[in-house]
């Protein structure tokens, strides 16, 4: 994303799984700001109202939530078939395609989101259900222009009974206006990435840096 | 060329000159970016910042500056060169600054009163250097694109502003975008987020200009 040719807005993804903190495995690429995004943020700089000063939108970037969808998922044995995504009559809690790409802009939701915590339903999930984890805060800046959000799912985040081991491979970055209770909201960033198999023995950590160049 | 920032030049209403242009988005304004998109708390939810831009002000300084009366009274005792934060000559800021190590462009170089006083930087506490937010026709924010934020200024010489005495023209060079951080009275040094410089425009006391600063998502 630019600022026309003076203010250039990059995105880099880390993902980071470790064992006992050991590392086990990596994942690192450039997301996509999505369209939704990009309105977002041009309604972020600006006030609605100058008496009182008001703010025409006010939610800044609060959580992550990933999920097995995308086209870079490369267990779709596991992520099609019981518990996660298969078998009759239910059709499995995290059912859908992989079809979804990190550059296309107009994506509006994760391909097939997963919960954090809760139960084991199908879509839309159950009150109590979270699909959405909260970042740290502070976000950290590596430089003064450099955002960095972060977030680790411990080893009980996403993959616990039944789902045993979870193909992780895609990413988004919510505001503060998303629901976690809801399992469809509007990422703002998203990413698709070669598949994590999450499971309890393991926790993913997630950086996501906003570089204003 | 995609352009994104506008002034418009009019002298009794009539459009005498426009001039189009890219700004410079300041180091300053790419830190406030960066710390406005996140939370620096959740327990209460606390913002990193909460300010946005609301004020437009005007400068005799940059390198656009081509006209030589604003070396002479009374351009030079009531805005000297030398009073920015780098001691410049008055005629050095653009988009290519910092001219020196360590040197940044944060303010305009020769800041101009929009209404009050002629006295030597600082001025006088209620000399007025930015556009007056609470003046609905002088400060405005407009989405063209749903990806997009446009901040239109007015400054009108026709009721006083920019030209009054001892200064029977102004001959602005750069334009700054402030955020409300900004003192609207008695600063002329606040600190901005975006910069423009350009070739000077000679204002009459029947001039209006208009400014239409667009940044853009894309």
């Amino acid at each position: 994303m630019r600022i026309f040719d003076n203010v250039e807005v990059r995105q880099n993804l880390r993902l980071i799984m470790r064992e006992r903190g050991k590392i086990v495995a990596r994942r690192d690429g450039h997301n996509i700001f999505l369209n939704t995004g990009r309105e977002w943020i041009a309604r972020l700089i600006c006030y609605s109202l100058f008496s009182p000063l008001t703010a025409e939108e006010d939610s800044r970037v609060r959580y992550m939530g990933v999920g097995i969808g995308g086209t870079r998922q490369l267990a779709p044995g596991v992520a099609n078939s019981s518990p996660i995504g298969g078998d009759p009559p239910t059709g499995g809690p995290y059912v859908g395609t992989n079809v979804q790409v990190d550059t296309d802009p107009t994506v509006t939701r994760l391909e097939r989101p997963v919960r954090v915590s809760g139960g084991s339903t199908a879509y839309p999930g159950v009150g109590g259900d979270r699909w959405v984890a909260q970042v740290q805060a502070p976000a950290v800046h590596d430089t003064a222009v450099d955002t960095t959000f972060v977030r680790v799912f411990s080893e009980a985040d996403v993959s616990y009974p039944p789902f045993l081991s979870v193909p992780l491979s895609e990413v988004g970055l919510f505001i503060a206006s998303a629901d976690p209770e809801h399992y469809d909201n509007v990422p703002i960033a998203y990413d698709c990435f070669d598949t994590l198999s999450k499971t309890s023995a393991f926790e993913l950590e997630v950086r996501w840096t906003i570089h204003i160049g | 060329v995609k352009h994104n920032i506008k002034l418009v030049h009019r002298v009794d209403g009539q459009v005498l000159d426009v001039r189009q242009g890219h700004n410079v988005w300041v180091d300053v304004g790419r830190t406030w970016l960066s710390k406005l998109i996140c939370y620096s708390s959740f327990d209460p939810v606390t913002p990193e910042t909460s300010v946005r831009p609301l004020h437009m002000g005007l400068g005799v300084g940059g390198l656009g500056q081509s006209d030589v009366r604003v070396d002479s009274p009374p351009f030079s005792t009531g805005y000297p060169a030398g009073a920015d934060p780098n001691g410049t000559d008055g005629h050095q800021y653009d988009r290519e600054y910092p001219i020196k190590p360590g040197a940044v462009v944060s303010t305009l170089e020769r800041p101009v009163r929009i209404t009050g006083g002629s006295t030597a930087y600082p001025g006088a506490p209620g000399d007025r250097w930015l556009t007056d937010h609470t003046n609905a026709t002088r400060f405005q924010v407009m989405h063209r694109t749903s990806m997009s934020a446009t901040f239109r200024a007015l400054f009108d010489c026709t009721v006083g502003e920019l030209v009054y005495a001892p200064f029977t023209v102004m001959l602005p060079s750069e334009v700054g975008l402030f955020t409300s951080a900004a003192d609207l009275l008695g600063n002329p040094y606040c600190e901005l987020f975006a910069y423009y410089t350009f070739d000077t425009i000679e204002l009459g006391a029947t001039s209006q200009l208009e400014i239409y600063w667009r940044v853009e998502f894309n």
